[in-house]
């Protein structure tokens, strides 16, 4: 009876391994990305105007408890600044999860300690309802500890002062009922200046980790003079919006080496041919 | 110790090519190294002057900016790199290094024949830019992103930097074991000339920064032709790490120029001054020892006005500031060496001493620009292009125009001393200053560097029109001395065996010029004997 069943058995295998590899191809074959009428770039921060840019401390914020805050209160730490609306089911969640997770495995630094976290509403609609709602779902079981805040703005024509001080481009899409935004993370310096622009879905925790040590402009604990070190031998790569090997750092240092190579070289040539004469 | 042994022969055989071209003499490939960068040195200088005339008018004259930046590019780079650093470490080391420390020749007299070959190679290359269409206009930094994006051709110069940076290799590799190894038996480190010292200390610096400044070119090269974007920063290249990783190099490059120059000068104090070298040991090792290892520690200051943090640019503030306690026990020898000598002020003493002044003043220029909060206004003024040309163009040449005289002898056979000599150091000294002083007052207001034209600035003008003038002037000054060095090599007056009645090995031991070999007889020295055995005053 098994002896029956066993090829039948793999004849349908077979047959369901082949209308899946037919799929597949066909899925590859006639895949078209979708297509936007949304240039991408719209939602790329000119990093030549806005790196080096000073975010206006008098601008006033208002957290989920309605206290109210400077952007000058951020300041004397690096800043992570996430720009977010509190009513949005696509990308913002995610984005700020994001950051969350990445944060989780960034060591050595910690929020609230080295550093801080902003997340403000670009939506005049949202309030200290919304921003608690939403800074719930996103701090939900972390153990991330404080020096995250979320905040909208008091004042709602400080929003488009603030946004195009910085190049990020956002617009509201009556069809899609949706705000179409960039996914990105602001670093900025403790004196707050601009400093690196990462964008969410391409970044790892090491480049979170990068930028953050970028954003205290070189200041650093005795003890972290290693992860100095370390990060010398990563560039920021203004193209792709991360971190990437820093090669000709280590084409130089490796070439530090050739120079004393071929001296060393050459006085054991001379050495032996001094010797070899000198026996004759 | 050997007996002391000198003739001189004017006399020379008949003139063959073949054997220049062949030769594995140092002699002979140093006097090739001192025609290639005399070479390099006119068409640069002619550059020069076209620059000076360009900029005696405010507005465009005689170019347009892409064409004068051609101009700019062939005087800085044939200037530091197939001049001054050929000139000091190629002819001068190549001629009387192994005499003065007694070899009959280098280490590698093959692949020294092959240095200097490779350094016509990069003039000929270097000089090509004039011919070719689309010369390289990237000054001798050739900073990213413009020498990427350039209709230029970068490769030129690359190639260039590739060819004479392989030489300075070889020549760093052959001369360091030539000292190491080829000493006349009985000269301990303690007895080599000053020139020696420096010699080796430029080779060392060579040796490890040249590598890097290659490494650089090279990555630049891929940037340009294979579109790799290492220094590109619109494609995520890191443009800043270029300028580190050039002045990694370049600024030691300017103690290569400084410390063989150096060198020359206290040879020529102490014969000319009969007087033995004050604090001989704290000159080595804590002038010449002290420059080698903070060399490498300053050249962040030439990036001053670029992002970085605080504490790197008040780092290199203080290394920059501390590079000066070197120079000034150098400085301080110098002056020590002087006291009480007896000092026949010839042409080379001319020339040596108007080294004093020019040290001074571009020295003294040199300590504002290291300072972080008054470099910010300076940079990229006419201020640096003064304090530049006074501590390290003007400065070397003239140390090494004095050691061509020093030498000239010994070189020839006849002696250079002349009116024309005397006519050429002062139109030189006079020059100088006029064309050099202006732009200090104008850069200190804000004139920019580099630029072709300045009709937003027509104050300045008239101290573009003094600098002009002594440009000129300087021209009528190296044309007097360079006529003067051809006229004497065939009909200058017969040298006396040891005109300068010197101590070094190089007027004791050998002819003049010298013979194959050098010695008549290998020199053998006690621990007593010192080129700079004078009687102490």
């Amino acid at each position: 009876m098994g002896s029956v069943r066993t090829p039948f058995r793999r004849l349908v295998q077979g047959f369901a391994l082949a209308v899946l590899l037919g799929a597949a191809t066909a899925q590859a074959a006639y895949y078209k990305k979708p297509v936007s009428d949304i240039d991408e770039n719209i939602f790329r921060v000119d990093e030549n105007k806005a790196l080096g840019v000073k975010m206006d401390g008098a601008v006033r914020l208002r957290d989920e408890t309605g206290t109210s805050l400077k952007l000058a209160d951020f300041r004397g730490k690096p800043l992570i600044l996430v720009l977010s609306y509190y009513t949005c089911d696509g990308s913002c969640s995610l984005i700020n999860q994001e950051l969350r997770d990445l944060l989780a495995e960034v060591d050595g630094q910690q929020l609230g300690a080295d550093f801080r976290i902003l997340t403000v509403s670009f939506d005049a609609h949202d309030d200290p309802e919304t921003t608690g709602a939403f800074a719930h779902h996103v701090k939900a079981a972390t153990g991330l500890g404080p020096g995250w805040t979320f905040a909208t703005f008091e004042d709602p024509e400080d929003i488009p002062r603030l946004t195009d001080r910085f190049g990020y481009r956002f617009f509201w899409s009556p069809p899609d009922r949706a705000f179409f935004h960039p996914g990105v993370f602001l670093f900025f310096s403790p004196e707050g200046r601009l400093v690196r622009v990462l964008y969410a879905g391409s970044v790892e925790a090491g480049d979170v980790d990068l930028a953050l040590l970028d954003a205290r402009q070189g200041q650093f604990r005795p003890s972290e003079v290693l992860e100095f070190a370390v990060s010398l031998c990563y560039s920021y790569n203004f193209k792709e919006g991360r971190y990437t090997y820093n090669i000709p750092l280590f084409v130089a240092v490796g070439s530090l080496g050739l120079g004393v190579a071929a001296f060393s070289a050459s006085a054991l040539v001379f050495r032996r041919r001094r010797n070899r004469e000198g026996t004759r | 110790m050997s007996t002391e042994t000198t003739t001189t022969t004017t006399a020379t055989s008949r003139f063959n090519i073949w054997e220049w071209i062949f030769t594995t003499d140092h002699k002979r490939i140093g006097i090739l190294y001192l025609i290639g960068s005399i070479a390099a040195f006119i068409v640069a200088g002619l550059m020069a002057l076209l620059i000076r005339i360009e900029q005696s008018s405010p507005s465009t004259l005689l170019v347009d900016p892409s064409e004068y930046n051609v101009w700019l590019y062939f005087h800085g780079a044939a200037m530091i790199l197939a001049f001054l650093i050929p000139g000091l470490t190629g002819f001068a080391a190549n001629f009387f290094l192994p005499l003065m420390i007694g070899a009959k020749d280098v280490a590698f007299p093959r692949i020294n024949a092959f240095s200097v070959w490779l350094f016509y190679g990069a003039i000929l290359l270097a000089l090509l830019s004039f011919v070719i269409p689309d010369g390289p206009d990237i000054m001798w930094t050739a900073y990213p992103p413009y020498s990427i994006i350039t209709e230029g051709n970068t490769a030129f110069y690359v190639f260039t930097v590739h060819l004479l940076g392989f030489s300075s290799i070889l020549g760093a590799v052959n001369f360091l074991i030539t000292v190491i190894y080829m000493r006349a038996p009985g000269m301990g480190w303690n007895q080599l000339n000053l020139f020696v010292w420096t010699t080796v200390a430029a080779f060392v610096l060579q040796l490890v920064f040249i590598p890097v400044l290659a490494a650089a070119v090279t990555l630049l090269l891929f940037d340009k032709y294979l579109g790799t974007h290492f220094f590109n920063p619109d494609m995520g290249g890191d443009v800043l790490l270029y300028q580190n990783l050039f002045w990694f190099y370049s600024h030691p490059a300017v103690y290569v120029i400084f410390l063989p120059a150096v060198g020359i000068l206290f040879d020529i104090i102490a014969s000319m001054g009969k007087n033995r070298i004050f604090n001989y040991k704290a000159c080595v090792y804590g002038g010449i020892g002290g420059i080698v290892l903070i060399t490498g520690e300053v050249w962040v200051h030439h990036l001053y006005v670029s992002g970085m943090p605080d504490w790197i640019r008040i780092g290199q503030m203080v290394t920059t500031l501390l590079i000066s306690v070197p120079v000034g026990l150098i400085v301080l020898s110098m002056w020590g060496t002087l006291y009480k000598a007896s000092i026949t002020y010839n042409t080379a003493m001319h020339f040596t001493a108007a080294c004093f002044f020019l040290v001074l003043l571009g020295g003294l220029t040199g300590i504002p620009l290291a300072m972080t909060a008054i470099t910010v206004h300076l940079s990229e003024t006419s201020f640096v292009h003064a304090h530049f040309h006074f501590i390290m163009a003007m400065f070397s040449t003239f140390a090494l125009f004095a050691g061509i005289y020093y030498w000239f002898p010994k070189m020839t056979g006849r002696m250079a001393e002349g009116v024309l000599g005397r006519i050429g150091f002062w139109a030189n000294m006079v020059g100088v200053n006029l064309a050099f002083w202006p732009l200090f007052i104008i850069g200190v207001q804000g004139m920019p560097r580099r630029y072709p034209n300045y009709e937003r600035f027509p104050q300045f003008e008239p101290y573009h029109d003094v600098a002009t003038i002594g440009a000129f002037i300087i021209a009528v000054g190296m044309a007097c001395t360079l006529i003067n060095w051809i006229y004497s090599a065939f009909w200058g007056e017969p040298a006396p065996a040891n005109p300068w009645n010197s101590k070094s090995l190089e007027w004791t031991h050998t002819a003049n010029p010298p013979g194959p070999g050098n010695f008549s007889e290998d020199p053998v020295l006690d621990e007593n004997w010192s080129p700079y055995d004078y009687e102490a005053k």
